[in-house]
């Protein structure tokens, strides 16, 4: 089972409908079983989990900013795709430090030497994300960057674990980032 | 949280005012930008003007604002409405019936953005059938108001949309590739009633205009029922 997460503003419960449900969708289409789960509900699983999604939120929303995801990354030794603020939250648990990076809308991004061979993103060196954030974080030298845009990286992966943040959304026409994802969680 | 709609007279910009409403959110007023482009890329435009209906059948305060409707200085317009929405109501954010339209989500999103405001789209990339099975049993009462790509003819105009709609639009959206929900372009809906509206609207006179492969359904005259 994979555990989405919801690291959105509780007050504005409607936000997971926005950026949870399209995800949790993509994993289902693909028959593997799905737990979303609110960051403050977490210690109600119980069920075996095989990879951990933390999905991203509205450009608005802040409220993720003092919440920590090691407990649960510390819990499940499993893959960990984090998208936007989810990333976000990988990289500044990890030494990175947050920044200011506003990108809003379709942006191009490309692959570097790394991110052309690595399991999750081989074979597509050019494609456009849509991107919906204004703080990116600095990336900590246990972390390898596998894409970037003209401002920022875009894809990263944590050096000897399958451990990625995504910074633009890849539920919004790249689809195949989470599908990857799920077949990595599978092997 | 206090929050302004971008209004459009159609299904989703209403199905998103009611997850708001039953989410807990307060809806302040609605925002109707009264496009004169037909063609306008961000602004649908059939029977624009009755949402004024809406408005007083829901009982919440339309705020107009008119744009020519010129691709991306119609955005200037759009700032404006959601600026004077913002001061005038105190609002923590605009919500929008974005579907899977990154121009138009991007474009609100920037705007929001550049105002301090809250951007949310609660049908933001939802399953459209589980959406139209959803609107229908939820009770709201919505019908054909444009149609803008084969095979769709007059014969869809000022129909409903109920269970023999789904059925209808499911045997042609494979062939054609039309998405369910409509939110490619292909048709437009209008919304007499919602489950929030105190009255419902009733259309006495309409016009099915319908040529060059492209129609819309013209109401003449309208007015509200208890």
């Amino acid at each position: 089972m994979i555990l989405v997460l919801d690291i959105s503003n509780p007050v504005v419960p409607v936000l997971c409908d926005e950026f949870v449900s399209p995800v949790a969708r993509i994993i289902e289409q693909k028959g593997i079983s799905v737990k979303k789960i609110h960051i403050s509900d977490l210690i109600q699983i119980k069920h075996k989990v095989t990879g951990i999604i933390i999905c991203g939120t509205a450009l608005a929303d802040s409220w993720y900013k003092d919440k920590r995801i090691e407990p649960l990354v510390s819990r499940y030794n499993v893959p960990i795709l984090g998208i936007c603020a989810g990333m976000q939250m990988l990289l500044s648990e990890s030494g990175g430090v947050v920044i200011q990076s506003l990108e809003i809308g379709m942006i191009p991004v490309t692959l570097s030497c790394d991110g052309k061979e690595d399991i999750l993103t081989k074979g597509k060196d050019e494609f456009s994300g849509y991107a919906l954030h204004q703080y990116a974080t600095t990336i900590p030298e246990t972390w390898t960057v596998l894409a970037h845009s003209k401002n920022t990286a875009q894809i990263v992966r944590y050096s000897d674990k399958f451990w990625y943040g995504v910074l633009f959304h890849p539920e919004v026409r790249n689809e195949w980032i989470i599908e990857r994802f799920v077949d990595i969680t599978i092997k | 949280m206090k929050f302004g709609v971008l209004l459009s007279g159609g299904k989703d910009s209403l199905y998103a005012t009611w997850k708001i409403m039953q989410t807990g959110g307060e809806i302040a007023c609605f925002i109707t930008i009264n496009s004169q482009n037909a063609e306008s890329y961000m602004f649908h435009t059939p029977n624009i003007s009755l949402t004024r209906l809406q408005a007083k059948a829901s009982g919440i305060t339309l705020l107009e604002e008119k744009t020519q409707g010129v691709e991306e200085e119609e955005l200037d317009d759009l700032n404006n409405a959601i600026t004077r929405a913002a001061k005038e109501f105190h609002l923590d954010g605009i919500v929008t019936g974005a579907i899977q339209s990154v121009y138009q989500a991007s474009r609100i999103e920037r705007i929001c953005h550049q105002e301090g405001l809250w951007c949310i789209s609660p049908l933001w990339l939802c399953d459209q059938e589980s959406y139209i099975r959803s609107l229908i049993s939820d009770g709201f009462e919505v019908i054909i108001a444009g149609v803008y790509a084969d095979p769709f003819d007059a014969s869809w105009l000022g129909t409903w949309i109920d269970n023999s709609f789904i059925d209808r639009i499911s045997k042609i959206s494979g062939k054609y590739q039309i998405s369910l929900a409509g939110e490619g372009g292909e048709y437009e809906s209008f919304v007499c009633y919602a489950p929030f509206f105190k009255q419902r609207i009733i259309i006495k006179d309409a016009d099915k205009i319908f040529e060059h492969g492209a129609g819309y359904y013209h109401v003449k005259e309208a007015g509200l029922i208890s």
